[in-house]
């Protein structure tokens, strides 16, 4: 049941849902309104003006935009014989002693020159409706340059992949070089100039850079800082001190590589060891990686990741 | 708008059919030229062009006689090459056609419109000179050479590369040097001598590759099937490099069974039995006896 309620015989009629219902009366006006957020343009605020008429002097471009760069000295289009119709393109034989960074330049050099080429090709066969090829002649001088630095770089790593190959195969080449090489430097009175050939011999059978933070820490790293180590010892007659006169530790054999190359420096590294073994204090051959990072982090400045482990 | 320039897509098909039709389309370029632009020398197929001094002989500066037409007999100079004839462009003593230029192309003080323009001359048609001493007067006397023999090479200063050594045929001995071309200035894109000469690479270690890895794959191709590391065929390989064997013919069939049969009946290889081992025995056994007793 639900409670009656006393009203005008009306009211029934107008609370009653009809097909056509009235209207709800307006809301009263609100007396706290919030102002709008955003605030756009309405067709209230929009001013007509006088129309700009197009013209060069209304457009303008900073010098530095990036697609000038598929201009040639900001020309809309180059005279034919502004082309290089003269010069020949780099021969293979040329291209083999210049180096990468060389050659990358000069690729890009080239990308450069074939893309402006391209598109004053572009406006030649289709603004000017001509059929010459001049420009895409030119181009193909320029091509014939990329092509050839492909080819070089990747002749160049086909005879890095062979030869590392080779050397490594068996191992017997490798060490014969090295026998070579110590014989010579041991024999080598001359201190300055046998240690520019270590610095030489380091990087091209460890890959040891003289910048020491170039380099990264891996096996071969680690294993040419051992192999320095002891060669330096040898060099100065300092490893007969040392028990058993080898150095197997990399945290030794880091300490000896990172001295200095005189007699007196290597002693003093020496007796450094020798106070690191009476203290049994060693690398273990897992943290190897990890602690001459750290230690290479330490000496030359960049944040260290990981802490070096003592055990 | 044609973006057909930007691709070589089709570039081999349209040049076997611009091979057939290349008669008609120099028909049409003939009647498309003016008259004073219309080659009158059939044009050189790419393959047919002159390429180098060897095929040229005559180069630009030297002085040749016309050996025929209405010049014959005339001095002239080569001035340039024209590539798509074959041919040569004489200076002012050589032959010239006369042509109407319309008034759009007149250049600077032309008063006509009849100009004379060189004609292109072939090969065949014009005469080496040389300057050579006189043996006997110790003069020196200008002669046509009639025919001219490269014998080796050298390293040309002038020209900058490597040249044959022009000879005169019979008399080898005798070398014509080639006139000195035209100076002109290095093109924009030309890199002087001295930086392309620095060496900048050196191999520096067995370890470090010469190029970043992450470049590799922009140099060459790494999944290419034409890559040396493919060298060893697979099965498959071989099998679609392999012609299969072409079934015998019914002849061919009918010849080897013909020859069968023949080597069964006639060619047959005659073996010796034992019965007939013994009956040769026999009889060496009887003569023997008989010889011996």
């Amino acid at each position: 049941m639900f409670a009656t309620k006393r009203g005008f015989h009306t009211s029934c009629i107008n609370t009653a849902r009809t097909h056509f219902t009235k209207p709800k009366s307006k809301p009263a006006p609100r007396a706290n309104v919030r102002a709008p957020t955003i605030t756009t343009h309405h067709s209230n605020d929009l001013k007509i003006t006088a129309p700009i008429p197009p013209s060069v002097s209304n457009l303008s471009c900073s010098d530095d935009h990036p697609l000038w760069q598929f201009f040639s000295d900001k020309k809309f289009i180059r005279n034919m014989d502004d082309l290089d119709n003269t010069s020949r393109p780099w021969t293979i034989a040329e291209l083999r002693r210049k180096s990468f960074n060389d050659l990358h330049s000069l690729w890009y050099t080239c990308l450069k020159e074939r893309n402006i080429l391209a598109r004053e090709n572009h406006l030649m066969k289709n603004y000017f409706e001509n059929d010459r090829d001049t420009y895409s002649d030119a181009s193909e001088n320029v091509r014939t340059t990329m092509w050839r630095i492909r080819h070089v770089l990747s002749e160049r790593q086909w005879s890095f992949d062979i030869a590392s190959a080779e050397f490594f195969k068996d191992n017997t080449a490798k060490a014969a070089f090295i026998k070579d090489f110590e014989t010579e430097f041991l024999s080598n009175e001359d201190i300055d100039g046998s240690f520019e050939m270590l610095k030489r011999f380091q990087y091209a059978v460890f890959g040891i850079s003289e910048y020491i933070d170039e380099n990264k820490v891996d096996r071969l790293f680690v294993d040419g800082l051992k192999y320095i180590a002891n060669l330096k010892l040898k060099k100065f007659n300092a490893g007969q001190e040392l028990e058993g006169g080898e150095i197997t530790d990399a945290g030794e054999a880091f300490a000896i590589f990172a001295a200095e190359n005189n007699e007196q420096a290597v002693k003093e590294v020496v007796e450094v060891v020798k106070n690191l073994r009476s203290e049994n204090k060693s690398v273990s051959r897992y943290d190897e990686l990890e602690t001459v990072q750290a230690y290479i982090d330490q000496l030359y400045g960049t944040p260290a990741e990981t802490e070096p482990k003592k055990q | 708008m044609s973006y057909s320039h930007l691709s070589n897509t089709g570039s081999r098909f349209t040049k076997e059919i611009s091979k057939q039709l290349l008669p008609r389309y120099h028909k049409y370029l003939l009647k498309s030229v003016p008259d004073f632009l219309r080659p009158r020398l059939p044009l050189a197929t790419k393959e047919n062009q002159y390429k180098n001094e060897r095929d040229w002989v005559f180069m630009p500066g030297d002085r040749v006689v016309v050996t025929d037409g209405d010049c014959r007999g005339n001095v002239c100079v080569v001035v340039r090459h024209n590539k798509d004839t074959n041919s040569y462009i004489l200076n002012e003593n050589g032959p010239t056609i006369e042509a109407a230029v319309p008034k759009e192309l007149w250049v600077d003080g032309q008063k006509s419109h009849v100009v004379n323009f060189p004609k292109a001359v072939l090969k065949s048609s014009l005469k080496l000179l040389a300057d050579i001493e006189d043996d006997k007067t110790g003069k020196t006397k200008t002669v046509a050479i009639q025919n001219v023999v490269f014998r080796g090479s050298y390293f040309d200063k002038n020209y900058n590369k490597i040249m044959p050594i022009r000879c005169v045929s019979g008399q080898e001995d005798l070398i014509i040097p080639w006139p000195k071309p035209e100076e002109h200035e290095d093109g924009p894109l030309a890199t002087s001598q001295s930086i392309c000469r620095e060496q900048t690479f050196w191999v520096e270690s067995i370890v470090k590759a010469p190029i970043p890895k992450a470049a590799l794959p922009s140099i060459r191709n790494e999944k290419s099937k034409y890559a040396r590391k493919n060298e060893k065929l697979s099965t498959a390989d071989i099998k679609r490099l392999v012609a299969p064997k072409m079934p015998l013919t019914d002849t061919k069939m009918h010849f080897i069974a013909e020859r069968k049969e023949l080597e069964e009946t006639v060619y047959k290889k005659r073996v010796l039995t034992e019965e007939a081992k013994e009956k040769i025995g026999e009889k060496v056994f009887e003569h023997l006896s008989k010889e011996m007793l």
